[in-house]
């Protein structure tokens, strides 16, 4: 047990040293700061994709050409209809088009009017005037993309170049809320027959066809079936895009962890030397602590105290500092790290998600690295002779 | 008895070779007597201090002090031991500069597991004891070297040790604090304390109570003398 006496020398000379305690605070802070980023950035992301993956069809199916896709032709949709256990499918159109020799925005046709438009697009379809949007050549586009025109003076208009050479001139009907710019900030919705013109698609082909199936242990029978049908369709289910998005977010968070562990090595070892070398003044309280009567454990449990303290002050400031310049600030420079290389100015925003577990995780690879390093030098000064340490 | 010491050895080793530094020493003390353990400086008494605190450990030989084989006792035992029977007083005084002085003297209360208002009490009755009770809440590093001695006594004598060991007490004093020194060993031992003091000061020639004179020299013991016996 822990007495008051015992507790007003832990405060007593915690406050002390608290200049020596202060800039390893400072430097502490600064770890638990960014493996902080780090970590709510990559899981913030990761989870704000999968929860939007379950508004997504089951299956994608498209052609391909000598390996690489293509446009599919319309008349699959029967066929692939005809496949018992198939709830839905839906054709989608879109592909990207080029502003300018750097920059490129992402065209989504959509049909208003069929039914089975996929989830995510009809939350926007049904926040719309659907008869205003489609009276002229009107499109919704993301806050990128409105930045872009916005600063090449196209206000509230673009004038798109189809491949017959055609200039289509499209108004801006909405920008969408940045809250959605992971997924939207470089789109452009527009009615499926003008996307359709400005991409080059075939009246009779769209892009790909998006499936749902409701029974979920159907779907590698759905699969082999919609393969054998066609051979030259790739088809590509929600499962394997969940798995590529974990992998590509666990991959960037695994990068910043190796960073991390070399700061961490720096760090530790800056403490072992600060520990070692620079301890005259501590080597020697130490051995009038051991002189008048602390047994090695008083000391061990002394230091632990303090040093405990610093770890507890340094995290919660760390994390805090992390959680505002991640959720509040959103990150700025850090999220484009993690986001996919990006041609048009970023104007996403993180939703403010931690995964259970990431904060004990960052506490226990920092305390215990912390702590280990700080109390090891400490226990050898307190285990040689109180006359010796107090020399 | 309160001390014991029989056929006790000290070896240093270093670099291959052998230091013979106390060399079958043989030392009684009873209760309540006042011991100078006289050396010219390197003759091995603040060695043979160490051991009897327990802070060093013999080559061979047996050290008892209150009936404890204090050599071979473990470390959570030792210093418990020393907390609680043992006082002690430095050349350099071992002071923690950046703290109070009462701070100080409540350090060796800290293993005994008592409270802070009970520590207060007994740090300003040991001060009060030395005369420096109005220094109380000063740093150490504010304080004169006749005043850091007598928090380095007060410190000593706060937990009521049975016997009190000074390593050359009066090595950083003037000849002004080295007699209230000594005045005050004069007092605390006229209250039953006993005390051991290592020192090669010859002021302790000049002490006015019975006293026992231990001369040490190249790590032997050479003679004992009763004085004002």
């Amino acid at each position: 047990m822990l007495n008051n006496l015992f507790l007003h020398f832990v405060s007593l000379f915690f406050l002390k040293d608290k200049r020596r305690y202060l800039s390893l605070m400072i430097i502490s802070t600064v770890v638990v700061f960014l493996l902080s980023v780090a970590l709510f950035i990559s899981s913030s992301i990761k989870h704000t994709l999968i929860e939007n993956l379950q508004n997504q069809p089951d299956f994608i199916v498209q052609k391909v050409v000598a390996g690489e896709s293509s446009y599919t032709p319309l008349s699959w949709q029967d066929k692939i209809l005809d496949i018992p256990g198939i709830g839905s499918i839906n054709a989608r159109v879109y592909g990207r088009y080029n502003l300018d020799s750097k920059k490129s925005i992402l065209i989504i046709g959509i049909d208003p009017f069929d039914e089975q438009t996929n989830k995510s697009l009809k939350e926007i379809i049904d926040s719309i005037d659907l008869k205003a949007f489609l009276k002229e050549k009107y499109m919704i586009i993301g806050a990128g993309v409105d930045s872009y025109l916005k600063s090449h003076f196209f206000n509230d208009y673009y004038n798109f170049l189809t491949p017959k050479g055609e200039l289509k001139r499209v108004k801006v009907f909405k920008v969408l809320s940045p809250k959605s710019a992971i997924f939207s900030n470089d789109v452009a919705i527009l009615p499926i027959n003008l996307a359709k013109e400005i991409l080059g698609i075939k009246k009779d082909s769209v892009s790909d066809f998006a499936i749902d199936i409701p029974n979920s242990s159907e779907e590698d029978t759905i699969k082999q079936k919609i393969e054998s049908l066609f051979f030259n369709a790739r088809v590509v289910s929600k499962r394997s895009v969940r798995e590529a998005y974990e992998s590509l977010y666990d991959y960037k968070s695994g990068i910043f962890l190796a960073l991390f562990i070399v700061v961490l090595t720096t760090f530790t070892l800056i403490l072992y030397l600060r520990y070692t070398i620079a301890t005259s003044i501590e080597r020697r309280e130490i051995g009038i602590f051991r002189a008048v009567g602390w047994s090695i454990k008083d000391v061990i449990k002394l230091k632990f105290l303090e040093n405990l303290a610093l770890v507890v002050v340094s995290f919660t400031l760390g994390v805090s500092l992390a959680y505002l310049y991640t959720f509040i600030f959103n990150a700025p420079i850090a999220l484009n790290i993690f986001l996919d290389k990006q041609n048009l100015k970023s104007f996403a925003t993180l939703d403010a998600y931690i995964e259970p577990g990431v904060l004990a995780s960052i506490f226990i690879i920092f305390a215990i690295s912390f702590l280990a390093t700080a109390l090891i030098p400490i226990w050898k000064i307190a285990t040689t002779d109180p006359k010796e340490a107090m020399r | 008895m309160i001390l014991e010491v029989e056929n006790l050895d000290k070896i240093y080793k270093s670099n291959g070779d052998s230091y013979h530094i106390l060399k079958d020493i043989n030392l009684k003390i009873k209760e309540g007597e006042l011991t100078i353990l006289k050396g010219v400086s390197g003759s091995g008494k603040s060695t043979l201090l160490s051991i009897i605190s327990g802070m060093e450990k013999p080559t061979s030989g047996k050290v008892e002090l209150l009936g404890e084989p204090i050599a071979k006792l473990p470390d959570i035992h030792i210093s418990h031991f020393r907390a609680s029977k043992i006082g002690m007083v430095f050349q350099h005084f071992n002071l923690i500069e950046n703290i109070s002085a009462i701070d100080n003297v409540m350090l060796p209360l800290v293993p005994l597991k008592i409270g802070l208002k009970e520590g207060r009490e007994m740090a300003l009755e040991a001060l009060k004891l030395v005369n420096i009770e109005h220094l109380g809440k000063r740093d150490i590093k504010y304080l004169s070297g006749g005043e850091k001695q007598r928090v380095a006594i007060a410190r000593a004598i706060v937990v009521k040790p049975k016997v009190l060991l000074c390593d050359e007490p009066t090595a950083n004093l003037d000849l002004v604090n080295s007699k209230k020194f000594i005045e005050l060993i004069e007092r605390l031992n006229g209250n039953g304390l006993t005390a051991l003091i290592a020192t090669h000061d010859p002021i302790f020639d000049a002490l006015s109570i019975k006293n026992k004179v231990v001369t040490i020299s190249q790590g032997k013991i050479e003679k004992e003398e009763l004085k004002n016996g």
